[in-house]
């Protein structure tokens, strides 16, 4: 389960409490942070070792060490939240990458077909225009005589009849 | 910050606290190391408040180690050390925006432009489709050159010419026909050639033959007959004529041939006055056999004379043909299937004017339309 926003959130709401008590939410939610567990484990072992040192200093009643010491867990688990939207603004980052990646080459191909398009409408003018441009004039003959003239000579003619 | 300065810290802080002042040291020089590191300067650009946070534990850090409180310098030395690495790791999530913006801003550019050429592309297309029937109009406009007045040789080679078209077109429609009987535009392609064979049976005085009329017809048939193939829904499968020619081929006897309608099969010495001699029945039921294994072939029969019939000839060849028909559906054919014509002898395959051999041109042809092209 991820767990950046909710996250941030905590440590944002928890700057104004005390640290002890604002450093112990955000483990707690950190703690639950399955997807960036391995990523967060150290920091997460520094905050703990950081409460535990305050606590025995409260023990020894060394509040003032125990204080700085409660400042450093909230550090630590600062950091670690932290981490944990660097990493999630990563994976945004890969994603959408990617995609303009994708996107780019659909582009590319629109752009192909575009160009083959142009070429194919082209061929399509050129060909039209030299239809266009044909002789329409008079047809020629297919025939060796007219026709009041075979009428007249039936049997005239200059290919053979054939 | 690397695993081995954390670990370095704790060993320190543990230690710190057990008041050993020489470990102090170790800590302020770990908090220091980071703060000279290359890395930081990264942190100092991208994360400015969080990194002025961290100077101010490593000054606070300073203050105490001079003042000899051993265990506060370690704890703010550490605190400096967790604010520089977050100061870091919020240059790394800093990064990562501005490289998430970028790439946000690439793929609209991108699919923006792909939407645009593909919007020129359809506009394009749809323009080339006009071009394409604008072409279409302008290759039908070239026309052949029609044909003029010839001597009367050349025109009495041109009516047995123009016969043997209207006849073609006349058998083309016919198969079209069978495929799809009430296919559009077989009516009047069927009618252009009734008015063709009147004005080639009645020409009218210094008229000219109408071959191009005739050829002009023969190419609509066929094309009709291409079009009711498309639209007969024919499964590539079916009315392979690949397949049925070689089957005819190699059962023997049939010398099968192929034109546009399919399948023929010519048979002659059929009859006896109109009733089928018995070797002819026999044939036919055999062939009736066939019709019955490939359904989808549909099967004209075409009865052709030697020489032009007279009009009780005529009649009599339309009994002919019904009477192949029967054969054929006695044999197993679909009857709805079967349609018997009588050509004449307006289609010859020798030379109609040779004593010799024009006996060639009465024959019967079964002919396996093919439901596909």
């Amino acid at each position: 389960m991820a767990l950046g926003p909710v996250i941030a959130l905590a440590i944002g709401t928890s700057a104004h409490g005390d640290e002890r008590s604002s450093a112990l939410a955000v483990l707690g939610l950190l703690e639950k942070d399955t997807v960036h567990a391995a990523l967060i484990a150290d920091e997460l072992k520094q905050a703990r070792d950081a409460l535990e040192r305050a606590t025995r200093m409260h023990d020894a009643n060394d509040e003032k060490h125990a204080h700085l010491a409660e400042g450093l867990a909230a550090e630590w688990a600062q950091v670690a939240g932290d981490l944990v939207r660097a990493a999630e603004a990563e994976k945004v980052a890969t994603e959408l990458r990617l995609a303009a990646n994708d996107a780019g080459a659909r582009a590319d191909r629109e752009r192909a077909l575009l160009e083959e398009g142009i070429a194919r409408q082209g061929r399509l003018r050129a060909e039209i225009d030299t239809l266009e441009r044909a002789p329409k004039g008079k047809p020629e003959r297919t025939s060796s005589v007219d026709a009041g003239a075979a009428m007249a000579r039936p049997k005239a003619t200059t290919d053979g009849g054939s | 910050m690397s695993l081995s300065v954390r670990f370095a810290f704790a060993c320190t802080l543990l230690s710190a606290g057990c008041g050993h002042s020489g470990v102090v040291n170790d800590t302020l020089l770990d908090m220091e190391r980071v703060h000279t590191s290359e890395a930081m300067r990264e942190g100092a650009t991208f994360a400015p408040q969080q990194f002025a946070h961290a100077e101010e534990e490593r000054v606070l850090a300073e203050k105490e180690d001079k003042s000899g409180d051993a265990t506060s310098a370690t704890i703010h030395a550490a605190r400096a050390i967790a604010a520089y690495s977050d100061a870091l790791v919020l240059a790394r999530l800093a990064r990562a925006t501005t490289e998430a913006d970028d790439a946000r801003e690439a793929l609209a550019r991108a699919e923006a432009s792909a939407q645009t050429y593909t919007r020129e592309r359809s506009d394009l297309e749809r323009e080339s489709d006009e071009l394409e029937k604008k072409l279409q109009v302008a290759r039908e406009a070239i026309a052949p050159v029609p044909s003029g007045h010839a001597d009367p040789q050349r025109e009495a080679a041109r009516r047995v010419a123009a016969r043997s078209l209207a006849a073609e077109a006349r058998l083309i429609c016919g198969a079209a026909r069978l495929l799809s009987p009430s296919f559009e535009g077989l009516d009047n392609a069927e009618k252009e050639v009734d008015a063709i064979d009147v004005q080639l049976e009645k020409p009218k005085r210094g008229a000219t033959t109408p071959i191009d009329g005739a050829a002009r017809a023969r190419a609509v048939c066929l094309g009709l007959l291409t079009h009711a193939r498309r639209t007969s829904g024919a499964t590539p499968e079916a009315g392979d004529s690949d397949a049925l020619l070689s089957e005819l081929s190699a059962s023997g006897g049939w010398e099968p041939t192929r034109d546009e309608r399919g399948v023929v099969v010519t048979l002659r010495d059929v009859f006896r006055g109109t009733a089928l001699v018995p070797t002819a029945s026999t044939k036919l039921a055999e062939l009736g056999r066939v019709a019955s294994a490939h359904p989808s072939f549909a099967v004209q029969v075409v009865v052709h004379d030697a020489v032009p019939p007279s009009p009780a000839e005529a009649a009599a060849d339309v009994q002919r043909a019904e009477a192949v028909a029967a054969a054929l559906v006695a044999g197993g054919a679909a009857p709805a299937h079967v349609r018997p014509e009588a050509a004449g002898a307006r289609a010859p395959i020798v030379d109609p004017s040779s004593a010799t051999y024009r006996s060639r041109n009465a024959r019967v042809d079964v002919v396996f339309v093919s439901p596909r092209s």
